[in-house]
């Protein structure tokens, strides 16, 4: 099992140098000239010139590269063209509020689909079957900022329930923190927990047509153990293989679902350096992103090797 | 029917009047009709039959294990031992499941579940039953696999099925129908997916064992090679129906129904010159399409008028001791057994 993880994590280090690669090459090719803007409009050709040698623009492109790729490792990430704050701060700040975000939408994705998935892969045919089928339908083609929305109108201005907008961190206040995800987080997660209850209901459908699972009942286990262990673990697969996907489209999302909410996520911080062309945040916050999404989906390997015992000895 | 066992000694299963329906794309269409039959302690029952003739059904139906709202169960009678296994709530007969009545399924390599290890599936079947701490079902687990013959058991237990070979699983899959020691084993063709020299160890296997325990045991096979082998007494199935049943010696050596008759014909003789492969032309009636009459009439050789006249299919009725038929014309007839 630890070579299956060494052996995934060392794989992940080409893929890192492909990814870093296009994020900085591809952030350079945006039109503009940086350094026009931050020594402003009337600035002259000599001021300019301060600028980019300050900042290196100057230099080949594999040097810059380099430069960016050795301070990342390091956890430098520059600084932000305009506050001269550095870039790594910026992130740390906004990042666990994202993750948190998303997490949250998980793990509410999952509360709702296990079930769902389950009574209707059970009950198929019947109405809690077609009405799951229906629900998720819906849940896939609602937009989550659009569900937001009307969240906050129901629950924060019909009601008062809970605040529209704002954060507290979990280390403060874990109850306001709790108050203030709820609303968006399950915004985020309805859509995921749609998708994820119409694979796994297919897959707990197929399941239950196994021998083995009719092994179980031979045996005498009673239906929750049938179901949660027997069943569960064979139909988690390919659950988690949509959870992986999921992450990234999740992070995505966040952003919009962050502008609804007012939380002071990545995605305050992502439009904010995409509208000003504030490169090295931009370059920053793909980095990380990347960095996020590749990890959800070592997660998502090792989880195969957990669930598929296959897996692991063919490493 | 009444159970026509004569002088047994105690009963360990008695089944009166089993009809299971099925939902088909058609509606309800009854595939195990009104079948009677006793299993006495420590006796081996075979039940012998064409793919589809309603052996099977009548044994999952037996340990509750048909699907609930695809299927409809009835019996006047079901009882294992003491319990009145009609009456018995859900719950109740997953009590009973594993540890008064086991099974083992015909195909071993789909059986056990991909996911767990080999050890961990017979031990959760002692402590779902027994009560066992993890420890000693591990202990109880890993002596098993060392009774059914799998070697080095305590390596073996914390693989998976992959690691097995057919044969091996299938040993797993007998260690964990007797795990708990079990009144009633119900192996439906334990041995049709195995190989040939495989399935004469798994057969001898299960005889020992049964020995051993004192256990009753209903053999579901379309090998006539293996009841003759391990039963004491034969109900052969056709199309839902048990259309004979005899002690394995009158079975073989004189049949009192043209289908007995067939399956022994159909049997690949190597002490014979003529080694012409014979079977019964012509298919089992399909599920919902019962000929009217005798249900075998179509593929029967020996068919009159009266057969198809009676519109219902005939009752079972006495050949001899212990040996019931249900053909109209036995008493006229002399059919051929082998020897």
């Amino acid at each position: 099992m630890l070579k299956f993880v060494a052996w995934r994590l060392a794989s992940l280090v080409p893929v890192m140098v492909v990814v870093t690669f296009m994020v900085f090459g591809l952030v350079l090719l945006i039109p503009g000239d940086p350094a026009v803007r931050i020594a402003g409009q009337d600035a002259t050709v000599e001021q300019i010139e301060a600028v980019r040698d300050r900042l290196g623009l100057d230099d080949p492109f594999l040097v810059q590269y380099a430069d960016w790729v050795a301070g990342a490792v390091q956890g430098d990430l520059g600084t932000s063209l305009f506050t001269s704050r550095p870039v790594a701060e910026s992130i740390s700040e906004a990042l666990p509020v994202t993750l948190a975000l998303t997490l949250t939408a998980i793990v509410i994705s999952l509360c709702i689909s296990v079930p769902l998935a389950v009574l209707a892969g059970l009950r198929r045919g019947t109405w809690v079957d077609r009405l799951a089928t229906l629900g998720s339908s819906v849940g896939i083609a609602l937009p989550s900022f659009w569900v937001g929305l009307m969240f906050v109108l129901l629950f924060s201005v019909t009601l008062g329930w809970l605040p529209a907008t704002g954060y507290v961190p979990l280390s403060e206040d874990p109850v306001g923190w709790l108050r203030h995800i709820i609303l968006p987080a399950t915004a985020l997660g309805i859509a995921a927990a749609a998708e994820s209850t119409r694979q796994l209901r297919g897959s707990v459908i197929e399941v239950l047509q196994q021998d083995y699972v009719r092994t179980a009942r031979a045996k005498g286990l009673k239906t929750r153990m049938v179901i949660g262990k027997h069943v569960l673990k064979n139909a988690s697969v390919p659950l988690v293989t949509i959870i992986g996907l999921q992450t990234t489209f999740l992070l995505g999302g966040a952003v919009v679902v962050e502008s609804v909410f007012g939380l002071p996520g990545l995605g305050q911080v992502a439009i904010t350096a995409v509208t000003t062309r504030n490169i090295p945040v931009v370059q920053g916050i793909v980095l990380v992103a990347v960095v996020v999404a590749m990890l959800a989906n070592l997660l998502v390997d090792l989880s195969y090797g957990y669930l598929n015992p296959r897996v692991r000895l063919h490493d | 029917m009444q159970s026509i066992q004569p002088v047994t000694p105690a009963i360990t299963l008695d089944v009166q009047d089993l009809v299971v329906d099925v939902l088909t794309e058609h509606g309800w269409a009854t595939v195990v009709d009104g079948v009677s039959f006793t299993v006495a302690t420590g006796e081996t029952l075979g039940i012998v039959g064409e793919s589809g003739s309603g052996k099977s059904v009548t044994c999952l139906a037996i340990a509750g294990l048909m699907p609930p709202r695809q299927s409809r169960v009835g019996a006047t009678a079901l009882r294992l031992l003491e319990h009145d296994l009609t009456s018995l709530s859900r719950s109740e007969m997953s009590d009973v499941r594993g540890r008064k009545i086991a099974m083992i399924f015909q195909e071993p390599m789909t059986s056990l579940n991909p996911a767990f290890t080999v050890g961990d599936q017979i031990a959760e079947v002692l402590r779902r039953h027994e009560g066992c701490s993890r420890r000693d079902s591990k202990q109880r687990a890993t002596a098993l696999l060392d009774r059914v013959g799998v070697p080095d058991p305590a390596r073996r237990f914390t693989q998976y099925p992959f690691e097995f070979s057919g044969g091996m699983r299938q040993r797993v899959m007998i260690a964990i129908a007797l795990a708990c020691r079990p009144d009633v084993i119900i192996a439906d063709e334990p041995t049709t997916a195995l190989d040939v020299t495989v399935q004469a160890q798994i057969v001898e296997l299960l005889r020992e064992l049964q020995r051993e325990q004192g256990m009753s045991v209903i053999f579901i096979t379309h090998d006539l090679g293996v009841v003759a082998d391990v039963c004491d007494r034969v109900l052969v199935m056709y199309a839902g129906q048990i259309v004979e049943e005899a002690s394995i010696d009158d079975i073989f050596e004189s049949p009192e129904h043209p289908y007995t008759e067939g399956l022994l014909a159909s049997v690949p003789r190597m002490d014979l010159p003529s080694s012409e492969l014979v079977s019964i032309p012509g298919q089992p009636p399909r599920v919902g399409a019962m000929p009217a009459g005798c249900r075998f009439h179509p593929r029967c050789s020996y068919r009159r008028d009266e057969c198809v006249a009676a519109g219902t299919s005939p009752a079972l009725e006495w050949a001899g001791p212990g040996h019931v038929t249900r053909c109209l014309r036995h008493h006229e007839l002399t059919l051929e057994g082998t020897t």
